[in-house]
């Protein structure tokens, strides 16, 4: 008796599974590579983007709310791309650090060689004094 | 004194520099505004080399007042290092902040009146550079002039924002900072801060060196 019962249950369980794959499953997996044919570019004939607007087209004449919806999708995905691109953008960052760095240490590098400058002269003018002092 | 005061001022900068871009890439948030995001990071640089030059025109405009007021080259000295602090860090400030202005308005530059008197500072502070290097005799007076006209001009981009309708953000953006983001602010500032001090010592010391030296080779030519 148990073990029917648990017959039943696993059976039913599989067919549920089943059932719900199948409500899952992709739709367009059915369709054959004949079908998406028209949808694909050939290298260099096209831009890829005139393939997906011929798509956009057939799809709004058989359903023009999923049409719709697509086109949406395709907005806010581009929109999503575009903010992770730009919130990731470190070239602007990094231009500016560098050149901070760049001019600071140009600026010190122009003090120490005229510090130098000075020393020099500052021993140009002892020896002329000493050599002074000794006529 | 001076030295000791130097040599603690360039120890904290070097601490700044170092512990300053820890905190501002790992620590602060980001900026919750679409158009600045990661962007805004350079924020943290660009705002602390702006109170830097205006700390310099200050320093320069004041020492000039004092220049033509008691007419000791010491207070020259010290007008025309701070003169070069306006250049230096000006430069950076006219560099970064149109870097960023490409990043957030899409322009490097627009002809508001806070971007156009920045300008006009820095270009003051050149004119005062090249014045002094190729003026001649008497130049430092007429130098010590345009570094009070500078001076002048501190308010003018401070209140630029308030005073005109401007596209730079106005003087509310440092006090409403989220709490994240001031930390790693004020020590960029008072890194910056450090530095400048550092920078005009050892510029002073340049200058008041080349001074005396020049002094000395005169009289030594006179002797002669």
């Amino acid at each position: 008796m148990r073990t029917a019962l648990n017959a039943v249950v696993v059976a039913t369980a599989v067919t549920l599974a089943v059932l719900a794959g199948e409500a899952r499953a992709n739709p367009f997996q059915k369709l054959s590579d004949e079908d998406l044919a028209p949808y694909r570019t050939q290298t260099g004939a096209e831009a890829p983007y005139r393939a997906g607007e011929r798509l956009l087209a057939d799809l709004e004449a058989r359903d023009a709310y999923v049409s719709a919806a697509l086109v949406d999708a395709a907005i806010v995905r581009f929109h999503d791309r575009e903010a992770r691109r730009f919130a990731n953008d470190r070239h602007a960052v990094l231009l500016a650090y560098g050149v901070i760095w760049v001019v600071v240490v140009g600026f010190v590098l122009l003090l120490w060689r005229r510090q130098r400058r000075l020393n020099h002269e500052i021993v140009e003018l002892q020896a002329k004094i000493a050599a002074a002092e000794r006529r | 004194m001076r030295s000791a005061l130097v040599l603690v001022c360039a120890l904290l900068a070097a601490a700044g520099y170092v512990v300053a871009p820890i905190l501002i890439f790992e620590k602060a948030p980001l900026a919750p505004y679409y158009e600045l995001l990661f962007n805004q990071k350079i924020f943290y640089y660009h705002v602390p080399c702006a109170w830097v030059v205006f700390a310099g025109a200050f320093v320069s405009g004041i020492s000039s007042i004092g220049f033509l007021s008691t007419r000791s080259p010491r207070w020259d000295d010290v007008a025309s290092a701070a003169a070069d602090m306006v250049v230096l860090f000006g430069a950076l400030m006219l560099i970064t902040g149109p870097i960023w202005a490409k990043a957030s308005w899409g322009a490097y530059w627009k002809w508001d009146a806070r971007l156009t008197t920045s300008l006009l500072l820095w270009l003051i502070f050149v004119s005062y550079a090249l014045l002094r290097r190729y003026g001649g005799p008497g130049s430092e007076r007429l130098a010590a002039g345009l570094a009070i006209f500078g001076m002048a001009d501190v308010p003018l981009i401070y209140f630029a924002v308030k005073l005109w309708k401007t596209q730079h953000p106005d003087t509310t953006v440092v006090p409403t900072l989220g709490p994240g983001m001031r930390p790693p602010f004020y020590l960029a500032s008072f890194t910056f801060l450090f530095f400048f001090v550092v920078l005009l010592v050892a510029r002073d010391a340049l200058g008041r060196g080349q001074r005396l030296l020049h002094d000395a080779q005169d009289r030594f030519a006179e002797l002669e």
